[in-house]
């Protein structure tokens, strides 16, 4: 018997083989299992995405049935409109709706001017002398609502808003 | 007791450069690895570490860790699975603890005794153990050159290959380990 000649017991090396062989198996399975698992969640993860993405992507885009005028006062927009015109779809005021064709107009007119008492009598008010009128006035889309905004070209784009394109 | 082949010294080393015409790593299922090769990393893990017992769960775990992987390489097999026993070795209480649950499934080998072949292989592994042990000066990495190149008969380039150093690094280690031993076993062949 010589060194090179030892070779594992006959009844070690083939239980050892059978062990072996199981035990890969089943790791194998389990990694299989993992990946599934894993991809499962990456699949997740990627559908989570794009549905937020779709989400915001939908945000930016006009609404396709405004319902409402929205005017605001000011560009800070979180201190909420001091007009709402609502569309009556039906019902006594269903032919009363706001003009959608100028958001503009229907917003400049109830312009929030300072008022005060007219001197002729003082429960009629009338503006504030010098009072400013109607600031130029841009319309973006904000959730169902034509929103009219104090400001220019880009001030949609500013607020994260899409511009209105008139229908 | 004469613990080499006919002919084999501890100091011999083939030169041969047979590693190219085995098949790889890659092209081998494990049951073909393991048929093949287990009794070479066997013989390996049993004079590294010097206990019958450690020696087979070197085997085990070696093939576990080296099939467990997900891509093996287009390198030799032997040497591949002789470097991953080398790994499993340096790194044995780790290994053991990993993959304790599976080694205790294997029914280990018990020695009978008084059995003529038991004890002519325990001369073959205590021979040359003792010599590496009994010899000063000795690295790991020297003494598995030794065990390789010498003991087992793997050429530079397979010993290379299973140890990751350069051929001319295993040469020279070769060359010290040698001088290393026959300074403290002049006797020695």
């Amino acid at each position: 018997m010589t060194l090179n000649d030892m070779t594992l017991p006959a009844a070690t090396k083939a239980a050892m083989r059978n062990v072996l062989e199981a035990e890969l198996r089943t790791t194998k399975t389990r990694r299989a299992r993992r990946r599934i698992g894993f991809s499962a969640l990456a699949v997740t993860v990627v559908a989570a995405g794009a549905t937020a993405g779709t989400a915001y992507y939908s945000s930016l885009q006009p609404a396709k049935d405004l319902t409402r005028i929205s005017c605001y006062s000011s560009t800070d927009l979180s201190a909420g409109p001091y007009m709402t015109l609502m569309k009556e779809l039906s019902g006594p005021f269903a032919n009363e709706n706001p003009d959608f064709t100028d958001p503009v107009g229907e917003c400049a007119g109830s312009w929030p001017v300072p008022m005060e008492p007219s001197p002729d009598d003082p429960f009629v008010l009338r503006p504030v002398a010098g009072a400013e009128p109607a600031p130029p006035l841009v319309t973006c889309v904000k959730e169902d609502a034509v929103a009219v905004i104090p400001g220019g070209a880009g001030t949609c784009g500013a607020l994260k808003l899409p511009e209105w394109n008139g229908r | 007791m004469e613990p080499f082949s006919a002919g084999r010294t501890l100091l011999d080393v083939n030169t041969s450069n047979d590693v190219a015409t085995q098949a790889t790593a890659a092209a081998l299922s494990f049951a073909e690895a393991y048929d093949l090769h287990a009794d070479s990393v066997f013989r390996f893990a049993l004079v590294r570490m010097r206990n019958w017992h450690d020696a087979q769960d070197v085997v085990a775990m070696t093939f576990l860790q080296a099939f467990g992987d997900k891509a093996r390489p287009e390198v030799g097999a032997r040497p591949w699975l002789l470097g991953v026993a080398s790994n499993v070795m340096r790194n044995f209480s780790r290994s053991a603890r990993r993959y304790r649950d599976v080694i205790d499934r294997i029914p280990h080998y018990e020695l009978p005794p008084g059995d003529a072949d038991v004890e002519a292989r325990l001369d073959a592994q205590n021979a040359v153990s003792g010599v590496l042990s009994s010899t000063p000066g000795l690295s790991l990495r020297d003494c598995e050159v030794l065990i390789l190149c010498g003991a087992l008969g793997y050429s530079y380039q397979e010993a290379s290959e299973a140890l990751g150093i350069p051929v001319g690094t295993i040469r020279s280690r070769f060359s010290r380990a040698k001088q290393k031993v026959r300074d403290a076993h002049p006797t020695f062949a």
